[in-house]
């Protein structure tokens, strides 16, 4: 079977902290390429909202603590695959201090009992494996202003899932307006 | 004879027609099964006789055979009449046959097929005569694998005998037949020859070759000139034939044929052999002489623009000259602004291509042709309305704009141009050139984007627009200004003017003052200040001393300061109202018109983003006119209660916080110019003053939209926070409190809310100790108020962090990373880690549990609380005993048989904290 693709971002603020996703994000989201969207909140006005719609058949999103509509949930699971995916915006985990901190991310992935957990607010772009878990954030995809963060680039991930390990994806626009594009690969653990 | 009048005996005449056609067409198919093709040649004629006489009875028709039979040929999408497709089953069988002879032997199979060629002459009537003919040559055309003269003679021959037919309309169908059968077999360039030029240069000579070199060739293009300009005069002659009252009718006949004619165009574009050289010199000089030589409206309208659409963009650059001169001298009633129009579009759409293509505009100057020429056609058609001649300045706007980017002035020009053409007009814009107008103001943008806000007639355009067209306009102006790469509203005097011109996307129309149509939107306000009276600048100014780097805006700060000073005098009530006002505008703008409003809004807020400026100063001040705007605008209205709730505030939700974000990003930017001390004392606006300008806004925000509003609070106080702004922090976070308590009412967003205020609060580093004990403990006492039981829980156990699990311990974080002293510092904890109200705060989460009804949900938290009593455990917190709740957990869990997954889960969360910690310190 073929690769499942995971667009994962968030944190877009448009139009309150950002005018668009980067132009070269955009070329890259072709529709009909990528399955799934994971959206960790925060993404702002109704358009930009349907052009993620439009990118992906699936599309999941959280609320962020600037999302008015209060029908979006607060946390959503999706499985893909042989994955288990927890979303949640992450400004209710606090624990430690900054915001995401590890520890208390990893328990809210025990709490939903997910194999990857996926958090946004800290606008800042992190992988980490806790405990066998795999913890993504993808940043904010337009590199909008966050206070808890300085000098905020835009980043955002791409999840490729096939049988039992992901392909992660990071792609970034660095300061000099050159795309990055990062990788690495997590294996979920065999159940003993 | 039938009567021509009567449509049923019309009808029924044409059904015998077509009956003929298809009994014959069935016969010569028949015969020609049976290889006597003299016999189908018979049966051809009577086929093509019959097209002769039913023109000839129901000429008044329509719906005739021949224009059946021409939209048969054209589209084939009709298959009521098939002669022409009938003649060429003889066609391929005549080739066929003449294969076959050729096989056996190639000069008698030539000599048969011109013996055939001369007996097709003897048929009696002209029409059908020619139509075989032509097939016969068309046969002969195609004979020859070479070019060869005998058939260029042939060609020419039934050129020339095609003048026999003087009748236009069967005369049209006749050549168009000749043109569609030959279109193949023409002499020509063969395809794949990439460089027509070395095609005729093959001698490698240095004078570029012509078609003089190649007399087919020659020959095949002057056939179809000389096909086309037969035809053109046909078609012209349809115009002068019969009664004067049938004018109407002929013009729409001669409009339904003018593709017989437009082929011949196409035809010609088609040929490899005509390259630019070949064009100019030879061909477009010929069509252009004999559309002029026609002096009839409708052939130069429509063949001019055919010449317009069927050749190539560099071709039209190269003839400019001629082609404008051409049309220089077509009849009077000739449309030429279309004309012009036409081909600045085509120029324009070809620039916008790409950058070499714009590169062949440089060499010569199209624009000042195409001025020079526009110039002309108005001075010379003093009919033209002022719709025309817009619709020209228009055209040369957008092709200047296309074509020469970087030349600012020929936009500018024409711009001045159209405005005085309104301007002589009285001012008066005629509903028909709204749409130029708008393109006018839309088509500079990209080429010279801000700068063209600093032409006074650009600004002036709009002023000839009725609120709703200035609206869209306004909303397509700034939808692409967002667009362009590197835009940004440098300075105050640009927020001025783009703020100005975009009036209607801050303001509503007015409804009992009569607005004037100006810009100066400013200017007004600054009126309304002054008429306000003195006492309200008196107490602002001595707040206002700093800022003394502009008058305007320091104005509009005292507007806002009484603003804000009358909001608190006001007191609550006044608040309340407001805020339910704005909830009850909320639900009833559920129209059609807030798709389109919310879009324009989202607009806005795009392009406040786009003010920005590497000086700090001059970017603050940006930011102050930007408020200013949208402000004064609210603020009139404010005072004018009745429009509350309805106008300004329903804009202010949606562009307000992009100027907060906008603020505070400058403020993040500017706090680390001036810590990096390289040239901190150029900076006069410090931090602090932008802090107070946040607060101003924030607070109007806040009493229109409370939910967004704390958090924007919150964001602000993190922000000066940041800056190690500590008693800034304290006013915004209690500022939040503040818009928490007065106007979250619902206890959803209450929940959500207190969240964000705890979350907030927990990374706060710099807080005094006071000020930090206040607001905690503030969070605690909403906690508890909380409606609903879990909400309450939940939060409350989230107040337990605050207490000990708090980022604010510079003193403490020394010795934790010290082994074995970071048990030692627990006897420390003072002031800020008091673990005694933390175990307060969790031992009230699980009372409040515990007088919860539901059985399962009550379990799910006390395992959501166990989990926190283990974390703050294992964060050394002193006195935090589980007992009490391990207890009841034991208990619900025994009570409700859910005993093993319950547990499973909670010491899944004690198995992390104590094995996998303890071996990861290892």
């Amino acid at each position: 079977m073929a690769a499942q693709l995971a667009l994962v971002l968030g944190d877009l603020h448009v139009p309150t902290r950002s005018r668009d996703l980067p132009e070269q994000f955009k070329n890259l989201l072709v529709p009909g390429k990528i399955h799934h969207v994971l959206a960790t909140g925060n993404i702002g006005s109704k358009q930009i909202r349907e052009y993620l719609t439009r990118t992906a058949p699936n599309y999941h999103q959280v609320r962020g603590d600037f999302d008015k509509d209060p029908n979006l949930p607060e946390k959503k699971v999706v499985q893909i695959g042989n994955f288990k995916i927890g979303i949640i915006h992450g400004h209710q985990v606090l624990f430690v201090v900054p915001w995401g901190d590890t520890e208390s991310l990893s328990a809210i992935q025990r709490q939903l009992d997910v194999d990857i957990l996926i958090s946004g607010h800290t606008h800042q772009f992190s992988v980490a494996t806790v405990d066998g878990k795999c913890l993504i954030n993808p940043g904010s995809a337009t590199g909008a202003y966050s206070s808890i963060a300085s000098d905020v680039q835009p980043s955002f991930v791409l999840l490729a899932i096939q049988g039992n390990s992901v392909v992660i994806y990071v792609y970034k626009i660095k300061k000099n307006g050159e795309l990055d594009v990062g990788r690495s690969t997590f294996d979920k653990e065999k159940k003993k | 004879m039938v009567d021509t009048n009567n449509p049923e005996e019309q009808e029924r005449y044409f059904k015998d027609a077509t009956e003929n056609v298809r009994r014959n067409a069935f016969y010569m198919q028949e015969e020609l099964d049976k290889d006597r093709l003299h016999d189908a040649i018979k049966h051809a004629y009577t086929m093509i006789g019959e097209l002769r006489t039913s023109k000839q009875v129901i000429e008044n028709n329509n719906n005739n055979l021949f224009l059946c039979q021409c939209f048969v040929c054209m589209c084939k999408k009709k298959k009521k009449m098939m002669v022409t497709s009938e003649l060429a089953h003889l066609e391929t069988h005549v080739m066929d046959k003449f294969r076959e002879k050729q096989k056996a032997n190639e000069a008698t199979a030539l000599e048969w097929l011109t013996e055939l060629y001369n007996r097709v002459q003897f048929c009696g009537n002209i029409v059908p005569r020619l139509y075989l003919l032509i097939t016969v040559a068309s046969v002969k055309l195609k004979a020859y694998k070479e070019w060869h003269e005998d058939t260029m003679k042939t060609i020419f021959d039934v050129v020339e005998l095609s003048k026999g037919v003087q009748h236009p309309t069967r005369g049209l169908f006749l050549r168009n037949y000749l043109s569609q059968v030959c279109r193949s077999a023409l002499p020509d360039v063969p395809d794949g020859v990439l460089n027509v030029l070395n095609f005729y240069n093959h001698n490698n000579n240095d004078d570029v070759g012509s078609l003089d070199d190649h007399p087919f060739i020659k020959q095949s293009v002057d056939f179809v000139l000389k096909n086309f300009a037969e035809m053109t005069r046909l078609w012209v002659r349809m115009q002068h034939q019969g009664a004067v009252r049938d004018r109407v009718r002929r013009e729409k006949e001669r409009l339904q044929l003018r593709m017989l004619v437009g082929t011949n165009l196409r035809r010609l574009s088609e040929l490899n052999c005509i390259s630019k050289a070949v064009y100019q010199d030879y061909v477009l000089k010929n069509l252009l002489e004999n559309i002029v030589k026609s002096k009839d409206k409708i052939a130069q309208d429509y063949l001019m623009e055919c010449i317009i659409m069927v050749f190539g963009d560099e071709y039209h650059l190269a003839t400019l000259e001629s082609f404008l001169s051409a049309v220089n001298k077509l009849h009077s009633s000739v449309a030429v602004n279309q004309i012009v129009i036409k081909l600045m579009n085509r120029l324009a759409k070809y620039a916008e291509q790409g950058a070499d293509h714009r590169q062949s505009f440089q060499d010569k100057n199209v624009f000042e042709t195409f001025e020079q020429q526009v110039k002309e056609i108005i001075q010379k058609h003093t009919k033209l309305t002022i719709d025309d001649t817009l619709g020209l300045y228009v055209e040369l706007v957008n092709f200047a704009a296309q074509c020469y980017p970087g030349k600012d002035d020929y936009v500018v020009s024409m711009i001045k141009e159209s405005l005085h053409t309104i301007q002589k007009n009285n001012n008066q814009v005629p509903a028909s050139s709204v749409a130029h107008l708008s393109r006018m103001l839309l088509a500079p943008l990209k080429s010279m984007q801000l700068r063209v806000f600093e032409v006074k007639e650009y600004r002036d355009l709009i002023s000839f627009l009725d609120f709703a067209q200035k609206r869209q306009v306004s909303a397509d102006m700034v939808g692409s200004l967002v667009q362009l790469d590197n835009v940004y509203l440098r300075t105050p005097e640009q927020v001025e003017l783009v703020f100005g011109m975009i009036e209607p996307l801050w303001c509503d129309p007015d409804q009992d003052k009569s607005k004037k149509h100006d810009t100066a939107g400013l200017d007004k306000d600054k009126d309304k200040d002054t008429e306000k009276g003195g006492n309200v600048k008196k107490s602002g100014d001595d707040d206002e001393q700093g800022q003394d780097k502009d008058d305007a805006p320091k104005k509009k700060d005292k507007s806002k300061k009484k603003a804000d000073s009358e909001r608190d005098d006001g007191g609550d009530s006044s608040c309340e109202s407001i805020h339910e006002q704005h909830t009850a505008g909320r639900e009833e703008t559920k129209s059609s018109d807030d798709e389109t409003f919310e879009n324009e809004q989202n607009l806005m807020a795009k392009l406040i983003q786009l003010i920005y400026n590497e000086d700090t100063d001059t970017h603050y001040q940006a930011l102050l006119y930007t408020y200013a705007y949208i402000y004064t605008y609210i603020y009139t209205l404010h005072l004018a209660r009745k429009y509350f709730g309805q106008g300004g505030d329903r804009r202010l939700v949606y562009t307000f916080p992009p100027l907060v974000f906008n603020c505070l990003s400058l403020i993040a930017r500017t706090h680390g110019l001036l810590s990096s001390e390289e040239r901190s004392n150029a900076i006069t606006m410090k931090p602090k003053k932008m802090f107070q300008f946040v607060h101003k806004i924030c607070h109007i925000y806040g009493t229109h939209c409370p939910e967004l509003g704390c958090r924007i609070w919150l964001q602000a106080a993190l922000a000066a926070e940041r800056c190690a702004l500590s008693e800034i922090s304290y006013e915004f976070f209690s500022q939040a409190f503040l818009c928490y308590e007065e106007y979250v009412s619902d206890s959803n967003e209450q929940y959500e809310a207190l969240r964000c205020f705890i979350s907030g609060l927990q990374s706060v580093k710099n807080l005094e100790q006071d000020n930090f004990d206040t607001l905690r403990s503030k969070c605690v006492q909403h906690a508890q108020r909380l409606l609903k039981k879990p909400h309450c829980a939940r939060t409350l156990a989230l107040c337990a962090h605050l207490y000990w699990d708090v980022a604010y311990t510079p003193f403490f974080n020394f010795f934790l990373h010290i082994k074995y002293l970071h048990i030692m510092c627990i006897f420390f904890i003072t002031e800020f880690k008091q673990a005694d109200v933390a175990t307060k705060c969790l031992k009230k989460s699980g009372q409040k549990i515990n007088s919860m009804m539901d059985g399962v949900e009550k379990i799910e938290m006390f395992v959501e609380l166990l989990n926190k009593y283990v974390y703050l455990i294992m964060k050394q917190c002193p006195d935090v005993t589980m007992i009490f709740p391990f207890v009841h957990f034991v208990y619900l869990c025994i009570y409700t048989c859910l005993l093993f997954s319950f547990f499973d889960r909670f010491f899944r969360n004690i198995y992390f904290y104590f094995y996998f910690r303890l071996n990861c310190r290892k």
